[in-house]
């Protein structure tokens, strides 16, 4: 049997919807399904021009059929062993877990943030309340207070720290920031691990993760890949800070 | 198999259009107006009833040149149970007349 001609003749869309239908059949038995709907839709297409824009409904319908099928001939649990046991299985299970993943993670939202979103340029982590890499930064407030007064690259800062409370019998992470964190928070596509964002004065956080936005036109450069000190690094990294 | 199948006025339809000499999947989809969604899974169930039959229409192909088409026809019990259907859906034979 000759399906050459109804290839030529349907659009590409909707062979590849009744191809991606025909997936649910055997292997041994798509061919002569797929037979069938091609040379329907060849012979709608051949009688009547206008049927174009009922196509796509129509091929839809593929997807029922293959599942009746797909029930009745081999059953749900065999047609998924046998295709497991296929050539193309590592890759189709590798899609599923990319979409399954995707799903879950509201499309990689926080990866495409930090690749993709220029919003964070000129905010920086001057230091952390947690542990990270196997200790954690922390920063006096007078020191703090010393760098907003003086300093002529920061245009804003904030403090944040975190805390673990029990509410209604469970440890929740929270995150306890002033004014000036919150609002730093908010333009940044990445945040602290914490459910809840607790506003809280300055005063109340003496020792605490800062946070800071640079001045307009500024560009935080990396600094050099030695390895130092936490304060060293904290120091030397304010000191590049430079002019575009 | 027939006995244990659980027919529907859609099912009926279905029979009544192929007993009319409609006999290809897409032409029972512009006659009775249901989609494909609808009339494949039922042709499928009535065919795996005992009800239906397929044949590959090669004849048809000779002339238009295109590939052949399957088409569906009722075997003897599929006539019955239209008949059946008749009664249990009136409506269904007046619309057949």
């Amino acid at each position: 049997m000759d399906t050459r001609l109804t290839s030529q003749t349907l659009p590409v869309g909707i062979r590849c919807l009744l191809a991606m239908a025909g997936a649910l059949r055997p292997p041994a038995m798509r061919s002569e399904w797929v037979r069938e709907w091609h040379a329907e839709f060849w012979s709608s297409v051949a009688l009547a021009r206008g049927f174009r824009r009922q196509m796509w409904a129509r091929a839809f319908g593929a997807f029922p059929d293959a599942w009746v099928l797909l029930r009745q001939d081999c059953g749900v649990a065999r047609r998924i062993h046998d295709a497991l046991r296929s050539r193309s299985a590592p890759l189709i299970l590798l899609v599923l877990l990319l979409s399954v993943t995707g799903l879950l993670t509201d499309g990689f939202r926080r990866g495409r943030a930090l690749l993709l979103q220029d919003d964070s340029a000129g905010l920086v982590l001057v230091s952390q309340p947690i542990p990270f890499m196997g200790g954690s930064a922390r920063v006096p407030s007078a020191q703090v207070d010393a760098w907003l007064g003086r300093s002529e690259t920061v245009a804003l800062l904030g403090r944040w720290s975190l805390a673990d409370r029990v509410r209604a019998g469970q440890h929740v992470p929270v995150c306890s920031a002033d004014a000036g964190a919150l609002r730093l928070f908010a333009e940044a596509p990445v945040k602290p691990p914490c459910r809840l964002f607790e506003p809280t004065s300055s005063k109340a956080l003496p020792f605490a993760g800062v946070l800071a936005r640079l001045k307009s036109g500024l560009l935080f450069t990396r600094p050099n890949r030695s390895w130092r000190r936490p304060r060293a690094c904290i120091e030397d990294g304010l000191s590049r800070v430079s002019r575009h | 198999m027939p006995d244990r199948l659980n027919l529907t006025y859609t099912s009926g339809l279905i029979l009544q259009t192929i007993t009319q000499g409609l006999s290809y999947g897409f032409d029972i989809i512009d006659h009775t107006g249901l989609s494909s969604g609808t009339v494949y899974p039922a042709l499928r169930r009535l065919e795996a009833a005992g009800l239906v039959a397929s044949l590959w229409d090669r004849k048809g192909t000779e002339k238009s040149g295109g590939p052949p088409r399957k088409y569906y026809q009722l075997t003897p019990s599929g006539q019955d149970r239209l008949r059946i259907l008749y009664d249990r859906f009136p409506l269904l034979e007046r619309t057949a007349q």
